[in-house]
């Protein structure tokens, strides 16, 4: 009896000590991100998860707006572009200090170092180093002098004077001014990607490639990284120091990232709980669509990013544009949507889909064939009519002599959709000969790249293309321009069918560039969208992405192009009481 | 004996040279290279320059493959293209140990399941018993882990919330040593679903093996002379028939001994194992040489360790085998 007693005297003494830390439970939201970062440099960073988790830690002299990804103060607090819009000076917030988090206790201490000017200048210039060897580097080159420094050999002489010549300077603590090559309206947008983010030169300094690591990292967001264990998870806790917390308006204190590949057992996890939010595979889309449940947790969005089918301009028989046009609409693309991807997205007729500044999706005034009729469009029955009698005036009648080949890489999802396609063409042109062909990523990449001899290159194949900044520059120009992009379709002015349509499409992009008057970047980017999938048709826009995810009932969260999780919360009550 | 290990040993050194040489080519000859892309985009070829001299890629083929030899030897495998300052080393050092207790797990399993499941099936032979056990181990042979992955977690996870749906019970900084994990409860509770889902297509095999092997065995003179002495049935079976049998066992062991602890990249995939299963495939589609050349010389190794194993075990097995 006695010692009864005394054990239930011990237990009482014990749940006093930890009544404090029962009751202080934190809030963990729990994301599985698919894979482990590749970094957590701001500098390095090429893929969407690195830059999820590089978003919490480093702030952006601009940020993207949740509606419409339009620029919006971050650490900048406003800013002025001079008239000739080759001049950005933005004036910084004195308020944000650079934290450490200790990866024992997961306590974050506020640094006595504020982020500056000469934080940014030195991120910029980091990023341009060629010895850092960024990806993105070029992302930056529209800045004055980037392109030779980031070129110019670390052994030259004159390299310092090539790193002092980049256009990025502090002019005092706070205001920090990019000179730019050429105007570009659209270096807002830039200023918000994490290549032109302040980072901590004395961290770099003392840990080399290795100050990423939790321990060594130090940061200025929302949330600070306490345990990195790579390819199995990653812990973010709450850096009570960023000043915005009232703003942002979540309540979320750790965020545990699990690194899980394969998205039917991410889904897995979550109808078990292990998880606040998931991806859907696409073969149980349906069940999820039906499930009284899951159907109401599940939310099917936008995403920028665009699929679609490329011509190779220069080879026969898709040389000839009527050809090209017949093609395009004979791709039934919302039974495609609806039968074989699923996933709600949404047919495309142009090649930036809407949220990107200057687009023109849906408009359809271009490529209305492509529309069903309840977008305004044709819709298909029309639309294939239309490209029978195109086909025919090609001098190919019902396909009689078109033979070409459609390649894609390797992918179950891109064989499904390319398979579907050839059946269209089939159906419409009997007749055709078309084959599909596959190869690896990489091999692929070559494959279509536009110095490849003619007689290796498919004479259609697929892509996609997802935004580095939201705007239009980032995809017609930089995507398709003859003269400074990438055009894989091989667009040229000598063309005998339409090489007056791509001169007019080349002037269009370079000068939407310069042009500062947001209206009229937009008509010239109309065009421009019209002469690239319409008349010209060098591509056939196939769909806009989605994302699809399924949210538990007990979080609430925003939109943003990246996830903000600062302004996310959670009912812990709710949670609690629905996993028991 | 040990003399024969030395040379055994002295051997493996020029294996893993060719390996590595015709490895290393093999990597490099595949159209594309590392730097090309980011994602779908092309790099600027300043970028990429940047790049290559950042990784000395930019010297002659010879010459980055003596590097690579010469840092080699010193156990230094080089940094990872892919995962921008991690190191080949770091990324072995905490995956190899995932996959090898994963492996070594499996294999256990399959041995206890697959040799008395042979033995029984090969004593009883045309009897419901052995149609019962060979039907089961053609069942685990011919369900592939992509589905019974999924299945084991939909039935024991999602439905009867026995065990996680996915991921290890220990991470690489909990290991006793860098490589024993603390065999907890929560250890025990992740490992189960994927151990069983290796573990059985693996038991499978060496049941069919076993039986067919014993069944050979059964047969002999010493088996039948054995019993006519008579010895207890059992102890002829275990003592005399088991043993001479396992002798086709053992030699598949060793590389399945490779290529089970080396990871499996559908299981660990399926289960969010963070093992090394994946580098295999990963490091090819990134074109990630040295993280290539980490993984195959790391399965060489076991490779050459596991068939020395095996020869040893025959002598164990047999002692007519010698070796001099």
């Amino acid at each position: 009896m006695r010692s009864m007693r005394g054990l239930l005297l011990a237990i009482g003494i014990i749940s006093l000590l930890l009544w404090p830390v029962l009751a202080q439970d934190k809030v963990v939201l729990r994301r599985n991100l698919g894979t482990e970062p590749p970094t957590a440099d701001p500098a390095l960073a090429t893929d969407t998860t690195s830059v999820e988790i590089i978003e919490q830690m480093f702030l952006g002299l601009t940020d993207l707006a949740e509606e419409d990804m339009s620029p919006i103060p971050e650490l900048a607090t406003s800013w002025e572009i001079s008239d000739d819009a080759t001049q950005f000076t933005f004036h910084m917030r004195k308020d944000v200090y650079w934290v450490h988090c200790d990866p024992e206790t997961g306590e974050v201490t506020e640094l006595d170092k504020v982020v500056n000017a000469h934080d940014v200048v030195y991120g910029v210039l980091r990023t341009l180093d060629p010895r850092t060897a960024s990806d993105y580097a070029y992302v930056l080159y529209i800045l004055k002098g980037a392109s030779d420094f980031n070129t110019a050999d670390p052994e030259a002489e004159n390299f310092e004077e090539l790193r002092a010549a980049v256009g990025v300077e502090a002019v005092d603590d706070f205001t920090v001014r990019f000179t730019l090559r050429t105007p570009a309206a659209y270096f807002l947008q830039i200023a918000s990607m994490w290549v032109a983010r302040p980072q901590p030169q004395w961290v770099i300094e003392e840990y080399g490639e290795k100050w990423t690591e939790p321990g060594n990292i130090v940061t200025n967001g929302p949330y600070c990284m306490k345990e990195w264990v790579h390819e199995d998870h990653m812990v973010m806790v709450k850096n009570p120091y960023w000043p915005d917390w009232d703003k942002a308006g979540g309540n979320i204190d750790e965020i545990y990232f699990t690194m899980v590949q394969e998205t039917s057992t991410e889904f897995a996890m979550y109808l078990n709980n292990e998880l606040d939010l998931s991806a859907v595979p696409l073969p149980e889309l349906d069940n999820v669509k039906s499930d009284p449940v899951l159907s109401q947790e599940l939310t099917i969005r936008p995403f920028p990013c665009t699929y679609y089918y490329g011509f190779t301009t220069t080879k026969p028989p898709v040389d000839d544009p009527r050809v090209r046009r017949a093609l395009s609409m004979a791709i039934d693309r919302k039974t495609l949507v609806e039968e074989v991807t699923k996933g709600g997205q949404i047919p495309a007729n142009t090649f930036a889909p809407g949220m990107i500044f200057g687009n023109a999706a849906l408009d359809p005034d271009i490529a209305p064939w492509a529309l069903p009729e309840e977008l305004g469009g044709w819709g298909y029955e029309r639309a294939v009519e239309e490209a029978k009698r195109l086909m025919a005036e090609a001098g190919y009648p019902d396909g009689e002599g078109l033979e070409f080949v459609l390649m894609h890489n390797v992918s179950e999802a891109h064989a499904r959709i390319a398979q579907a396609i050839q059946a269209m063409w089939l159906e419409a042109f009997p007749k055709a000969n078309i084959r599909i062909e596959t190869q690896e990523w990489k091999v692929y990449l070559q494959t279509i790249e536009k110095d490849t001899p003619v007689e290796n290159v498919p004479a259609v194949w697929r892509l996609g293309w997802c935004q580095d900044y939201p705007d239009e520059n980032n995809w017609v120009h930089e995507v398709f321009n003859p003269v400074e992009g990438s055009n894989r379709p091989r667009m040229s002015f000598d063309d005998p069918y339409v090489g007056d349509l791509v001169k007019r499409f080349s002037d269009l992009t370079l000068r939407a560039q310069l042009e500062q008057d947001p209206v009229i970047r937009q008509q010239l980017y109309k065009e421009a969208e019209k002469l690239l999938c319409d008349d010209i048709a060098a591509i056939a826009p196939i769909y806009y992405y989605t994302q699809v995810v399924l949210t538990k009932p007990w979080l609430t969260r925003h939109w943003h192009d990246t996830n903000h999780y600062e302004t996310w919360s959670i009912d812990v009550a709710a949670r609690e009481a629905a996993i028991g | 004996m040990g003399k024969y290990i030395i040379r055994r040993f002295l051997w493996a050194i020029p294996v893993l040279l060719a390996i590595i040489t015709a490895t290393f080519l093999l990597a490099h000859s595949i159209p594309g290279g590392p730097f090309d892309y980011a994602g779908e985009k092309q790099l600027p070829e300043s970028v990429r320059q940047n790049l290559m001299r950042k990784y000395r890629l930019d010297e002659p083929i010879y010459v980055q493959l003596g590097l690579w030899i010469w840092d080699a030897l010193r156990f230094d495998f080089g940094p990872s293209y892919y995962s921008r300052g991690q190191t080949v080393n770091d990324i072995l050092r905490r995956t190899f140990p995932i996959s090898a207790q994963l492996g070594i797990l499996s294999l256990l399993l399959a041995l206890l399941i697959g040799i008395p499941a042979g033995t029984i099936a090969a004593v009883k032979q045309n009897t419901p018993l052995d149609y019962t056990a060979t039907f089961v181990a053609i069942l685990g042979v011919s369900i592939p882990n992509m589905v019974l992955g999924p299945l084991l977690i939909w039935i024991f996870s999602v439905h009867l919330g026995w065990f996680p749906a996915a991921r290890w019970g220990v991470d690489y900084t909990q290991l006793y040593l860098g490589f024993f994990p603390p065999l907890t409860h929560k250890f025990w509770s992740h490992a189960f679903l994927p151990m069983i889902t290796l573990g059985t297509a693996y038991s499978a095999s060496i049941a069919r093996l076993t039986r067919a092997s014993l069944l050979q065995v059964i047969r002999e003179d010493y088996m039948r002379t054995a019993k006519a002495k008579g010895l207890h049935g059992f102890r002829v079976i275990v003592v005399h028939g088991l043993r001479n049998s396992l002798i086709p066992v053992a030699t598949v062991l060793g590389p399945m001994f490779a290529g089970i602890v080396t990871g499996s990249l559908i299981v660990e995939r399926i289960f969010g194992i963070p093992g090394m299963g994946r580098y295999f495939v990963d490091s090819i589609t990134n074109r990630d040489y040295p993280v290539i050349l980490g993984t195959t010389l790391v399965y060489s190794v076991l490779l050459v360790l596991g068939n020395l194993l095996v020869d040893l075990s025959y002598a164990w097995l047999d002692p007519r085998i010698r070796y001099d």
